[in-house]
C-alpha cells in the first residue's frame, strides 16, 4: 500500500472537474470497498473516507444558475448593443466598423452562452450515509456528478455481490497462548 | 430502531425510504425543488454490528487482554496483545486493539485515520512567489523555504500529489531569485563605486 494515492493500485481517480479558484480543489479516489475524497482547502488537505457498504444514497440537486446568468447577461446585451449602434450611426462611424465593434462586443456574452450549454446544468452532490451527509462542494457539473455516481453506484454493487471480507474478526481463527 | 432518512438538501425535509420511489423522484415532495437520488444497496439497511465476543469455557483457551472471561480471536498487529471480537478494530486490513488505535491517531501512523495534512509543498510555493515580489526581503523568504523543506522533508506529504519535488523546485527557484538579486545588487554596488 502507497502512501500517495495515485502511486497505489487500489485506487482509481475519478472525474471530478477542473480547478476552479472559487471552490476548493477536490479529488475522489475508488478503491473496491472504500470511496476517498480529498479536498485541497488553503494549505492544508482533508480526507473523507465512505465506505461503499455505507453508502445510502447520492442526492444531486440540478440548479439552473450557469444556464440563468448566461440568459441574462445576453439579454442584458440586446439593448446595450441597439444603443451603441445607435451612438455609432449618429457619430457616422462606417458601416462596416460600427459591425466590428458590435460583433467584438457581442462575443464573449454568446460565447459564454454558448459553453453553458456545452458543459450542461450545475448542481450540488451530497453522499448520504446513516450517520453523515457529506457535500462534495467541487463536484458541481450535473453530467459529470451523473458519471461520478454512476462509477460510484457500479462499484458498491459489485462490493455487495462479492463474497464476505476474509478479513473479518468472526472468521478469525483463535491465536495459541504461547 | 428505524434507518435513518435522507434529507432534502434544500428544506430538509426527509425523503421516501422507498428505493423504488426515491430512483423515479425529480423533485422533493415537499418543497419541489428539483432533485435526483440515486439509491445504493445499502439504503434502510441499519449499521450492523460485530458478532457478540464468546465466553471462554476451557482453562487452555486464550482470553482476551482486556476482558479476561472473553475467548481471544486474533491479537493486535501493533501490540500482539490478545484481543476479543469487542476489542478488535479492523482498519483497513489490520487488527488493533483500542489504545494502539489511539496511538495511531494521535501518531498518525494509521494513514485510514487521517483527517487533514499540511501542504507544505503549497506552503513553499507561496513562498517562491513571495521571493519574486517582496524585493529585498527575498532572501528572507528563500532562507525560510529552505527551513520549511530541510524541517518538513521527512513528515507525511500530500496523498495527491508529487509535493517533494514542488517543495524542491519551489525552494531551487527562490534560492536563484535571491542569488539573482544579491548579484544585481552587488553589481550596482560596484557601479556606483566606480562612478
Amino acid at each position: 500500500m502507497h502512501d500517495r494515492l495515485s502511486m497505489d493500485p487500489a485506487y482509481r481517480r475519478l472525474k471530478t472537474g477542473r480547478r476552479s479558484v472559487f471552490r476548493p480543489h477536490l479529488s475522489c479516489w475508488l478503491a473496491a470497498d472504500h470511496l476517498v475524497v480529498v479536498e485541497v482547502v488553503g494549505y492544508s488537505e482533508r480526507y473523507s473516507r465512505f465506505d461503499l457498504r455505507d453508502i445510502q444514497a447520492l442526492v444531486l440537486q440540478p440548479s439552473r444558475m450557469r444556464a440563468t446568468a448566461a440568459w441574462i447577461g445576453t439579454i442584458g446585451l440586446v439593448p446595450a448593443l441597439a444603443l451603441l449602434v445607435a451612438i455609432l450611426a449618429s457619430v457616422t462611424v462606417a458601416g462596416m466598423e460600427s459591425l466590428v465593434v458590435v460583433a467584438f462586443l457581442a462575443f464573449p456574452p454568446i460565447a459564454a452562452l454558448a459553453w453553458a450549454a456545452w458543459a450542461g446544468p450545475l448542481c450540488s452532490i451530497r453522499i448520504s450515509t446513516a450517520v453523515q451527509v457529506a457535500r462534495l462542494p467541487a463536484l458541481h457539473n450535473l453530467p459529470l456528478a451523473r458519471a461520478f455516481a454512476r462509477e460510484v453506484l457500479d462499484a458498491a454493487l459489485a462490493r455487495e455481490a462479492s463474497p464476505a471480507d476474509p478479513a473479518t474478526p468472526a472468521v478469525s481463527p483463535s491465536p495459541s497462548p504461547s | 430502531m428505524q434507518a435513518p432518512d435522507i434529507p432534502c438538501p434544500a428544506c430538509r425535509a426527509p425523503l421516501p425510504a422507498d428505493a423504488t420511489a426515491l430512483a423515479s423522484m425529480d423533485s422533493c415532495p415537499a418543497c419541489r425543488k428539483p432533485l435526483e437520488v440515486i439509491p445504493f444497496p445499502a439504503l434502510g439497511r441499519l449499521p450492523v454490528g460485530g458478532p457478540a465476543p464468546e465466553a471462554a469455557v476451557s482453562p487452555d483457551d486464550a482470553t482476551c487482554f482486556f476482558h479476561a472471561s472473553k475467548k481471544a480471536v486474533v491479537p493486535c498487529d501493533a501490540c500482539g496483545r490478545f484481543l476479543c471480537t469487542l476489542c478488535d478494530l479492523h482498519i483497513h486490513g489490520v487488527h488493533l486493539c483500542p489504545p494502539c488505535l489511539e496511538a495511531g491517531r494521535q501518531k498518525r501512523t494509521v494513514t485510514a485515520l487521517e483527517r487533514s495534512r499540511t501542504r507544505w509543498d503549497l506552503i513553499a510555493s507561496s513562498l517562491a512567489v513571495l521571493c519574486l515580489i517582496c524585493g529585498v526581503l527575498s532572501p528572507v523568504a528563500a532562507l525560510a523555504n529552505v527551513a520549511i523543506t530541510v524541517a518538513t522533508w521527512r513528515k507525511p506529504q500530500s496523498r495527491v500529489a508529487s509535493s517533494r519535488t514542488t517543495m524542491l523546485v519551489a525552494t531551487a527557484f527562490s534560492l536563484l531569485v535571491a542569488v539573482g538579486l544579491a548579484v544585481v545588487l552587488w553589481l550596482e554596488w560596484n557601479s556606483d563605486g566606480t562612478t
